[in-house]
């Protein structure tokens, strides 16, 4: 029936009043793109300040030229024939890299679980663990392993605990959240049934919650690898010290060699985590016709498992327990002060300066507001400036690239609808997939920190490679959280305005977009306060964010400068931590 | 009923498997275009899977399916497209927009004839043309006043509305319906009912429609096909179905 048809067949009712055309969806758009142009203007469109005498293409093309002739051998031709081999030495490494890792998270996994009860609202008193587990997340890695160092020294331990200190409080907040958000009538049973908190929440909410915590876990596994990597850049002899030589002295077939290392482990713990991910929310299949009438032996013999999940626990139990024996002790001390004496002076320096000389606290407020007249303002702005640049430059990959990541879209059948038999397209739209999700998975593989090292010696000291670095690394993170909620998205609308001729694009802006938008916020809010940390610490490669100002004042002794300028991005985290909970109150309801 | 001696669909030999299970089995049908047909027959009997064929939501494995003059499997890119632009399909739970608002819904009904910028500008910024065209039609439907409503905000029965009216703006030729009252009381199926059987006699649009509730089959529909186990058992008027067609359909085999 036509349009003009059915103008003619019926007097045409008065159209209601067109309501002003709000929506909170597109006001969110717009308001980012405001935000994008801000951003654009504070930060400048130069892309690459090299000094005048650096060819920026010859760097470019030194260093990304290299990618397709790594080498197996050292570069340097300095090396004594002692010299352990190139690939041992990067063998070593990166067993350094995973052993740190395994220990961190051996930490924060229980404090995790035990701090993620106590902030859930099963414990009374979850009001106040709350904010300490803000404080602990709120302040990234690398900035706790500079507080240990200075406290206790460079000991292989105090970086590990430096490392599981954030690690326990996101696990903390992500188990809070999983534990408060489980609302099952088996719990309601069994309290009505008369069970205590403790026993209900034992048996009912914790088995409920238990494969989503775990998940969690894993994801958080990656990113201590990520994180154990980086320490590299601070004297440990994980692969990061080896990228970092390498790049300084310009072996770029190195160091291309250890970056593939690095991308390659995270990758397979990245497939690692998914596989377990996978059989995690699945029945485990019953392979075993086992007779009704056998044993309850029998029956527990041939019970539904999965084999890989078995195999998984023990080499993860195993490979934690190898990283707390084997290899270099974990408790060393270089210094010649006394420990409890360090301590000691570290905790005194913490102490603001005129109280410290003059014990008058009265004099704290004017010393904290003349370092934030100097520096901090704008070490906040630009921190803030980086880190929301970085997360909508991501956000517009994401959006763009993730149509094309989709297994149920990026199909010759999208969202299972036949179309002409094409082997050709079949196998472009297979390749095109493919392709872009493992792009993905590379672009998250790196941590930001080397990406960020790399892209400054390409483009120059400035804000923009930062900005990328943060982009491109939370492009990969977005991309895996954002194709998780396309993938789960359950209407059947997209598929129906398929059957009726809707083309991909049109389906995925109009139907797909829609619906899983306040998913999409959540996760973009959540990462925001990541970008926060993370546009922090990489002030630390010589641009003026708040880890600039932190390092510097680290370097100097100056310890209650530094925690100052810590305390500014806590700050700025606790607020974005606070608007995102409320925001997740509000799209739930 | 405006019937049409030209087919709608024709099925010759048709089955479907999914692995070992077999959907569909050696179906021959001829439906004419302005039918209006209820198939019926217990869960499981393939009724959905018949309308996703005929809906090329599925490619079925063997056998042959016209629609029209066209064998469906021989079918370029372009005509497969016209042919679902001109096809819609209202499955049970609706496939609404449940984020957008009726108006925006309704727009969604010419996706499939409009580019992508197209559709995007219609659903931000629709201008008032179409807005009367969408107006009028959910006017005709019975939620005139719906217009502006987000589709979360409607009722089960009016949300069946807003896809009737998705369908009328798309100007569809065949409606296949995937048990669209399976859910809803009495009154309002009643009403969803007339609505279908009105657009049916007055557009002259096939209407194909799966049913679990045989009363509303009988009194709704001129044709009846009864299927069990993939394969048709009964096709004929509901003046000729009779108690022994019934327990052919519907008695549950003694698996002792």
């Amino acid at each position: 029936m036509s349009e003009t048809q059915q103008s003619s067949q019926t007097p045409l009712p008065s159209l209601p009043a067109r309501p002003w055309n709000w929506s909170w969806r597109r006001s969110t758009v717009l308001l980012f793109l405001l935000l994008f142009v801000a951003c654009c203007y504070e930060l400048g469109l130069d892309l690459i300040q090299l000094s005048a005498s650096a060819d920026p293409w010859k760097v470019t093309k030194d260093l990304f030229g290299a990618a397709f002739s790594p080498t197996l051998t050292d570069q340097s031709p300095s090396l004594p024939d002692s010299a352990p081999s190139f690939v041992s030495r990067i063998g070593k490494e990166l067993l350094t890299t995973i052993r740190y890792a395994f220990i961190a998270m051996s930490l924060a996994f229980p404090m995790g679980l035990l701090l993620g009860f106590l902030s859930s609202r099963y414990c009374p008193a979850h009001h106040f663990i709350k904010p300490i587990t803000v404080l602990m997340r709120s302040i990234h890695e690398l900035i706790w392993v500079m507080f240990f160092l200075a406290a206790i020294g460079d000991s292989p331990l105090a970086a590990c605990v430096a490392l599981s200190i954030p690690f326990a409080g996101s696990l903390a907040k992500v188990f809070s959240e999983l534990l408060d958000e489980h609302d099952s009538s088996a719990r309601a049973l069994l309290k009505y049934s008369g069970a205590g908190a403790l026993i209900t929440f034992l048996t009912s909410t914790l088995p409920s919650a238990w494969p989503n915590l775990l998940s969690y876990t894993l994801y958080r596994l990656e990113c201590a690898l990520r994180s154990s990597a980086v320490l590299g850049f601070i004297g440990y002899e994980t692969i990061g010290l080896s990228i970092l030589r390498s790049s300084e002295n310009l072996y770029f077939r190195e160091l291309w060699t250890e970056l593939y290392a690095l991308i390659a482990l995270i990758i397979l713990f990245d497939v690692w985590g998914a596989v377990i991910r996978k059989r995690l929310k699945l029945p485990a299949p019953d392979r075993h016709s086992v007779s009704p009438r056998a044993t309850v032996a029998t029956l527990k013999k041939h019970r539904p498992s999965w084999k890989f999940l078995h195999f998984s626990f023990w080499t993860l139990l195993l490979i934690t327990l190898c990283a707390w024996s084997f290899g270099e002790p974990l408790i060393q001390y270089h210094s010649h002060i006394p420990p409890s004496e360090r301590i000691a002076t570290f905790f005194q320096q913490l102490a603001p300066q005129p109280v410290r000389e003059n014990n008058q606290w009265s004099e704290a407020l004017p010393w904290a507001a003349q370092l934030w007249q100097t520096h901090g303002k704008e070490a906040l702005l630009t921190t803030l400036t980086l880190a929301t640049m970085a997360i909508l430059l991501a956000a517009i990959l994401a959006i763009s690239l993730l149509p094309l990541a989709s297994r149920a879209l990026a199909s010759h059948q999208p969202l299972g609808i036949p179309n002409h038999r094409n082997w050709f397209a079949q196998f472009s739209w297979s390749a095109l997939s493919f392709l872009v999700r493992v792009l993905i998975i590379v672009s998250r593989a790196i941590p930001e920190y080397i990406l960020a090292f790399l892209l400054v010696s390409v483009m120059g000291p400035h804000a923009w490679p930062l900005v990328f670095a943060i982009a491109i690394h939370n492009f990969g993170i977005l991309g895996r959280l954002w194709g998780e909620v396309l993938e789960n998205d359950t209407s059947k609308a997209p598929a129906t305005l398929r059957s009726i001729g809707g083309s991909r694009t049109s389906i995925y802006l109009s139907s797909l977009i829609p619906n899983i938008f306040s998913k999409l916020l959540l996760f973009l809010t959540y990462r925001w306060e990541t970008c926060v940390r993370e546009a922090t610490v990489l002030g630390m490669l010589g641009i003026s964010s708040l880890g600039y100002h932190i390092q510097l004042a680290e370097s100097a002794l100056h310890y209650d400068v530094m925690l100052f300028y810590v305390l500014l991005g806590t700050i700025s985290i606790y607020i974005a931590d606070v608007f995102h909970a409320k925001l997740r109150q509000r799209l739930r309801t | 009923m405006p019937q049409s001696a030209r087919s709608a669909f024709q099925l010759t030999g048709l089955s479907k498997n999914f692995g070992t299970l077999e959907a569909l089995k050696d179906l021959h049908l001829d439906i004419k275009q302005g039918e209006r047909i209820a198939l019926i027959g217990p869960s499981g009997s393939g009724k959905s899977t018949l309308l996703r064929v005929l809906g090329v939501q599925l490619r079925h494995d063997i056998g042959s399916l016209k629609a029209g003059d066209l064998e469906i499997l021989d079918l370029s890119q372009n005509e497969l497209q016209n042919l679902r632009t001109r096809t819609a399909f209202i499955p049970q739970d609706l496939a609404l927009v449940s984020a957008l608002k009726v108006s925006q819904n309704v727009l969604l009904g010419k996706i499939g004839t409009r580019s992508t910028f197209k559709t995007l500008r219609q659903i931000l910024w629709p201008n008032t043309n179409e807005l009367e065209s969408v107006h009028q039609i959910l006017a005709r439907v019975g939620i005139g006043e719906k217009l502006f409503h987000s589709a979360r905000a409607l009722s089960g029965g009016q949300l069946q509305r807003v896809a009737i009216a998705r369908t009328l703006y798309q100007g569809a030729e065949t409606i296949l319906a995937d048990e669209p009252v399976s859910s809803i009381d009495p009154t309002r199926a009643h009403a969803l009912l007339s609505l279908l059987r009105e657009l049916n006699e007055q557009e002259g649009m096939t209407l194909l429609c799966s049913l679990h509730n045989l009363e509303y089959a009988r009194q709704y529909f001129p044709r009846l096909i009864g299927m069990r186990e993939g394969q048709v058992v009964f096709d004929g008027s509901p003046e000729s179905f009779s108690q022994v067609d019934f327990e052919n359909l519907y008695t549950l085999e003694n698996r002792e």
